[in-house]
């Protein structure tokens, strides 16, 4: 009896220890381990909140609080690198286009595996492609890979800015303003419209044989009045007073601008693009999908959230000083 | 005597379950073409609930307002990917095969009545595993029959109870289920 | 060892009186199985019981703390909610009573503590005890010895079910502080206190094991009664520890309170105890207004379930899923509605229901409480079988996540034996309505037909009898069909 009693007391207490030691064993040993040597095995946890891919170890304990930062990779060049991705609580989709990594999707729970080869020295952007919250257009990060004997230069930092203040709703421009902000817009097309923001191997349909035409970058929307045939400042405003008093009275009379009804159907086309989306072509056909893509608004955006957005967006031109003539944009 | 009593409990919750299904069974309908836009989010579906007709053609089209959402539809072989901010969707047939492929709408025809959930496929969150809508196929003949059987129980097992009871002390109609 | 006369269908005369009014088969399984009675019997019983599902519970505790977020990845839910629940609820309450509680952890620690042993047998003294405790064994307080606690405790609990039922951390904090409770109050308290009185799944788990296929009672009461003096079976000997439930076997009745742990089958000294099988609802006893609100909880949140978790609507999962959403006020009206409905509204039809059935039977002597209290049993056959019915399309929908999770049970990408890439499918979920209807129409039918038994108890005349389970008969009839709306319509 003596004996079974210590022998129940010992397993008890072998139990107590094991349980983490075994599954520590396991996961870094095998699960970890079975790379071959020199590989550098690197867990990305998604986290929809906070719109990152984080080197942090994420779980119940800190999902709750914690507010997570975009992970920066540093690589040696010539390193062999194993990325394990997962999620921690929505559909995410990794994407590094430049140095051909997925898109990868990643469902929550599952962990993929990416396997690459630090090869060219530089900083690469990566992206979750697959729309996952508010911070969505903000879930991106950079992988910096140096060559060897150099030291790594810090990229610019990323992350969420997701807290604006809404509007009145019936303020029509700054309600556009604000779903410009809050829908993550600005994260392509620039603050204040202004554009810039690189999309590699991006081409604007159409212009593919063109290389001059070819951009790198998503289009700017501060000369959109311009793209809409709205040479003055004046007929600009009306043209958006002209919107605002139509939510009122769908039958109101055209305003009285030169050239209504081209700037009308410009007008049609962006709320047709902004309703429908657009997959933008490539610059290069065997180069890699460009990461960002215009998404369909359809469900998520109503008529009257549309019309606001184009009547920001004609509020963004810069009149006082003379632009440059850019092609229209969408 | 026993046995008797089983047998006329039986027969009062089998013509209770029958006749509603039957009185139902004479509405006419059916045929039509149907067009509806299923909007997911976490963690329901917009409608919730739709109702049609057996023999209706169904036209469904999906779209997601926030993560990516799954759409499987049972009793039709029918699960979808639903990814937000594309028109599109992926569609499969699971006793085909694991490959999607997109489309635009999901077309079918209701060939059964009854209650059938469509629900997400495709971890979507915290609820996920509660996210789910409601295909109803009229006439629904397992809802009206089990109503039907509910009113028979009832009475059936009152009566028989009753009747047993008046003339045998100690006998248990209906049977132990053992 | 069997000493006792063969025992059988004869034996029930000698039953307690609540089951004497009808023939129902008793058989005895250790007479019948000698094996069984030789396991339970056996010292190392309780803790081969319980030491696997120990280890199995710290590593759920540990997954839940440091597995994958994501719920349907993670052990802890899969197993717990979906696996364990299923089994429960379906399996182990209806055919073989508490004996989850022989294979529960959470009291382990405490009671390791309370004995200092975990096989052997300390004699000596601890209160009325033959047993040497450790710990203070101070009483369980006389206003809380009843199972109002547990009611309370579990309407509170599911008022919050769609968050632990989600997400592994609050899985782990409500399982890991039960756990923790057990074993602090087995510092304080006699036995198992927590068990008896605190423990939410104990309560219902006692109400719905009357039903139970089997029991554990004395072979005859009348050894008993008459050559019994020293009731080992409650104060222990030094071959078993007095009942840590406080039960007397002698005059125990009913499954409610018995966890089945076996100690009294070993230090009875007549070897007058054995465990029976016996038809599906073989205690209809409800005892004290505590056990009937048990019963209107219970019903109550197989109801709100069915439409929060199995429902449609979006707008009451949103409610519920406070801790995303954070809408307090819908969490109010959430919360609102589950406690009145179970703690007001069910109760106050039921009274109703009660008072037109005296009206309806005619007979003054019946007082209308003792008709809500006694026929509120109708509402345990009828509760279990909707339960059962809410359960079978959780393990038909999500039991492939059992195949996938027990490969990667952190949700780490782990892949143990080779299925963590199984997906989820569904299992014949399109059938899952016509089981539901036969579940539901089978508790409406025991509901009714226990109605009538527990009504001839209180009235002679039988026609009396059955007019005055008519009003409470038509509750159960629109309860079900309030579930079959909701399952099925």
């Amino acid at each position: 009896m003596r004996l079974k009693e210590m022998l129940a007391t010992l397993s008890v207490l072998v139990s107590l220890i094991a349980i983490p030691v075994l599954v520590g064993w396991y996961h870094n040993g095998y699960v970890l381990g079975r790379h071959p040597a020199g590989t550098k095995v690197i867990t990305l946890y998604a986290v929809a909140e906070s719109g990152a891919w984080t080197l942090d170890k994420v779980d119940g304990t800190n999902y709750w609080w914690k507010d997570f930062k975009p992970a920066t990779i540093y690589l040696q060049e010539g390193d062999k690198v194993v990325l394990r991705l997962q999620s921690t609580d929505v559909h995410h989709r990794f994407y590094a286009p430049q140095l051909n990594i997925g898109p990868i999707e990643v469902e929550p729970g599952l962990v993929e595996e990416a396997q690459f080869e630090a090869e060219t020295p530089g900083t690469y952007r990566y992206y979750c492609t697959s729309i996952c919250g508010d911070c969505h257009f903000y879930m991106q990060g950079w992988i910096v890979i140096t060559a060897k004997g150099q030291s790594p230069q810090e990229p610019p930092p990323l992350g969420c800015v997701h807290e604006f203040e809404p509007p009145p709703e019936n303020d029509m421009v700054a309600w556009g303003r604000y779903l410009y902000q809050k829908n993550g817009c600005i994260t392509c097309h620039g603050e204040d419209g202004k554009g810039g923001i690189e999309n590699p191997n991006y081409a604007k349909e159409g212009d593919i044989e063109d290389p001059s035409y070819v951009k790198g970058s998503v289009p700017a929307h501060n000369t959109i009045a311009e793209s809409f045939f709205l040479e003055e400042k004046e007929d600009a405003e009306t043209f958006v007073e002209w919107l605002i008093d139509k939510q009122e009275e769908p039958n109101i009379p055209p305003p009285d601008i030169p050239r209504f009804f081209i700037v009308l159907r410009k007008c049609e086309d962006a709320i047709a693009i902004i309703h429908e989306g657009k997959n933008c072509a490539k610059a290069d056909p065997n180069g890699p999908e460009p990461p960002l893509q215009m998404p369909s608004w359809e469900v998520r955006l109503t008529d009257y959230d549309i019309d606001a957005i184009i009547a920001y967006i004609i509020t963004l031109y810069e009149w006082e000083e003379e632009e440059e003539w850019e092609e229209d944009q969408e | 005597m026993k046995a008797r009593l089983v047998i006329l409990g039986i027969v009062i919750v089998l013509v209770c379950a029958l006749i509603p299904p039957l009185v139902a069974s004479s509405s006419s309908g059916g045929g039509e073409k149907k067009e509806f836009f299923i909007k997911a989010r976490q963690y329901a579906y917009d409608p919730p609930r739709i109702t049609v007709n057996k023999g209706d053609e169904l036209h469904i089209r999906l779209a997601s307002l926030d993560v990516v959402h799954g759409f499987f539809l049972e009793g039709h072989d029918i699960d979808a990917q639903i990814e937000p901010g594309v028109r599109q969707f992926k569609l499969r047939h699971p006793s085909e095969g694991k490959e999607f492929t997109d489309v635009n709408e999901v077309v079918f025809t209701v060939e059964h009545t009854g209650k059938f959930r469509y629900r997400c496929s495709h971890t979507c969150g915290t609820l996920h595993p509660f996210m789910q809508g409601e295909l109803i196929v009229c006439p629904n003949y397992p809802f009206l029959a089990a109503s039907g059987g509910t009113v028979g129980v009832l009475i059936s097992t009152l009566l028989v109870i009753f009747l047993a009871g008046k003339k045998h002390k100690d006998a248990m109609p209906g049977g132990d289920a053992q | 060892m069997g000493n006792q006369p063969a025992n059988s269908v004869d034996k029930a005369k000698d039953a307690p009186k609540d089951s004497g009014q009808v023939k129902r088969f008793r058989i005895d399984l250790f007479e019948k199985i000698p094996f069984l009675k030789k396991f339970c019997k056996w010292r190392s019983f309780q803790f081969l019981a319980v030491f696997p599902n120990l280890v199995i519970f710290l590593f759920f505790l540990y997954a839940g703390l440091f597995g994958s977020r994501v719920g349907n990845r993670n052990i802890i839910i899969i197993f717990v909610w979906i696996f364990w629940w299923f089994l429960l609820i379906t399996f182990m309450v209806p055919f073989a009573s508490r004996i989850w509680c022989v294979l529960c952890p959470f009291p382990f620690f405490g009671e390791w503590f309370q004995r200092r042993a975990l096989i052997k047998v300390r004699s000596g003294k601890t209160g009325g005890l033959r047993n040497k405790m450790f710990g203070l064994n101070k009483k369980w307080p006389k206003a809380l010895s009843n199972i109002w606690l547990q009611d309370i405790g579990f309407l509170a609990l599911c008022t919050f079910s769609a968050l632990f039922l989600t997400r592994p951390i609050i899985s782990v904090v409500v399982l890991g502080g039960l756990f923790l409770v057990a074993t602090v109050l087995a510092f304080f308290y006699r036995q198992r206190a927590f068990c008896m009185y605190v423990c939410p799944v104990s309560g219902f788990q006692g109400l719905y094991a009357m039903t139970s296929m089997i029991e554990l009672r004395a072979v005859d009461p009348q050894v008993c009664r008459k050559e019994c003096k020293t009731k080992n079976c409650l104060t222990g000997s030094e071959k078993g520890w007095g009942c840590p439930w406080y039960q007397y076997v002698g005059k125990m009745e009913r499954n409610n309170y018995c966890g089945l742990c076996m100690e009294c089958v070993k230090s009875c000294p007549n070897d007058n105890i054995s465990v029976f099988a016996r038809p599906f609802c073989g205690d209809t006893q409800v005892k004290g207004y505590d056990e009937s609100w048990k019963a209107f909880i219970m019903l109550a949140l197989a109801m709100v379930y069915a439409v929060t978790l199995l429902g449609p609507w979006g707008t009451i999962r949103d409610w519920a899923n406070i801790a995303e959403v954070r809408n307090w006020k819908g969490l109010g009206i959430y919360a609102g509605i589950i406690w009145f409905t179970a703690l007001i509204a069910i109760p106050a039809v039921w009274a109703l229901a009660s008072w037109l059935g005296k009206l309806l039977a005619g007979v003054r002597s019946i007082s209308t409480k003792e008709i809500f209290v006694k026929y509120s049993y109708m509402l345990v056959p009828l509760g279990l079988l909707a339960w059962i019915a809410f359960s079978f399309p959780l393990i038909m929908v999500n039991g492939s996540y059992i195949i996938s999770v027990i490969s990667d049970p952190l949700g780490w990408g782990w892949d143990l034996l080779g299925t963590a890439d199984v997906a989820w499918r569904p299992i014949l979920p399109e059938y899952t309505v016509y089981l539901q209807i036969l579940l539901l129409l089978f508790g409406l039918f025991f509901a009714l037909k226990r109605g009538y038994d527990i009504s001839l108890t209180l009235y002679q005349d039988k026609s009396q009898a059955v007019r005055s389970i008519i009003p409470t008969g038509v509750v159960c009839a629109v309860i079900i069909f309030a579930f079959l709306r909701l399952f099925t319509g």
